[in-house]
């Protein structure tokens, strides 16, 4: 079965669950999810193993105690350890592009509209050495950020803390390193040595839309090599 | 239970290997025949890990089969190498079960030092 399929038939069979045992599963579930260094196919089939596990123990009248021990955290932790790690530079990759696609063409496509409203000149100057480092430094910045992100909400997680304490640290975090992300590019835009050149906004454009697609493609092409484990 | 674990962990692994050895079986199931022969300090969800362990060593691999009720159940059977495998567990087994169970169970206050002899 495929990642999606995975998915599909958690979101289905989760319903299953008593409201206890259905939180502590989602708990879990969310926190080994958010593990970015495991493999989405193998934490997909684990994760609806350990599902039909918890739905058959309470048909028999146990808990999910009876299945996870009463330290959800360390048990999630014992599976997230035994996972097989994913290819994190192809992950941190396809943030880095769909980042970057997607500041390409927000931030050149508003401009864009203001100029041919204008009926000003629709192409600008570009600083070679200023856009290579923007590029490095927008890539790793937005890798960063969503792997904070995940790393606060897996932090959030078997705490009991109240939804606004949780949703509020994570808003924190959030709004505090998207701040230092403009300011990154605000400051690598300053740089102004080196050759420039002239460009059309329209291929920038063009660019941010192609980076975007790409991304998107890599996300979501089917995988070749599912059901790795399975032998015929 | 962590620390327990910790110490199960090895044991487990041979346990389990050894159950699926001996019949194709799913999650649930060999949890159900882990407490049914007595292993029931541990929590059922252990076997997870284990499992996973025993598959990034080829020890065992997995396989949605139906079953005869219910949904699509992933069954786990052991490889060629998971059998050699357990073979080399079980000796290992053989040859310390004994001396452990004497050490941890018994008074070894009695028991002759090689000192004892060049002292003599």
């Amino acid at each position: 079965m495929s990642e999606k399929a995975l998915i599909k038939e958690n979101n289905r069979l989760r319903e299953k669950l008593n409201p206890h045992n259905k939180q502590v599963y989602e708990d879990i579930l969310i926190y080994i999810r958010t593990n970015y260094t495991s493999d989405d196919e193998e934490t997909e089939e684990i994760l609806n193993e350990l599902l039909t596990h918890v739905i058959q123990s309470q048909r028999d009248g146990k808990n999910i105690e009876s299945v996870t021990g009463e330290d959800y955290k360390s048990y999630a932790d014992s599976i997230i350890e035994e996972l097989p790690r994913r290819n994190l530079w192809k992950f941190a990759g396809i943030i880095a592009v769909v980042f970057l696609g997607i500041t390409y063409l927000f931030s050149y496509l508003t401009d864009l509209i203001f100029r041919l409203i204008d009926g000003a000149p629709t192409t600008i100057t570009i600083n070679l050495l200023a856009e290579f480092i923007h590029i490095i430094v927008m890539s790793a910045a937005a890798v960063g950020f969503v792997f904070l992100i995940f790393r606060t909400m897996q932090f959030t997680l078997f705490k009991n803390w109240p939804v606004w304490k949780e949703s509020g640290l994570v808003f924190l975090i959030g709004t505090g390193s998207f701040i230092i992300i403009i300011l990154l590019a605000f400051l690598t835009d300053l740089i102004d040595i080196g050759p420039s050149f002239e460009i059309s906004m329209w291929i920038l454009i063009l660019l941010g839309i192609a980076l975007v697609a790409t991304g998107l493609w890599l996300i979501f092409k089917p995988e070749k090599n599912a059901g790795r484990y399975e032998k015929q | 239970m962590t620390k327990r674990t910790q110490l199960l962990k090895g044991i487990m692994e041979a346990c389990i290997l050894k159950i699926i050895n001996d019949d194709v079986v799913y999650g649930y199931e060999l949890s159900e025949k882990l407490q049914n022969l007595g292993l029931d300090a541990v929590s059922e969800g252990t076997i997870y890990p284990i499992l996973l362990r025993l598959q990034k060593n080829s020890f065992i691999y997995s396989k949605k089969r139906d079953s005869d009720f219910g949904p699509r159940r992933k069954y786990y059977f052991i490889t060629e190498e998971g059998r050699e495998a357990l073979n080399l567990m079980i000796e290992e087994w053989d040859k310390i079960a004994e001396p452990i169970d004497t050490i941890l169970k018994e008074d070894t206050q009695h028991v002759r030092k090689s000192t004892d002899k060049r002292e003599q």
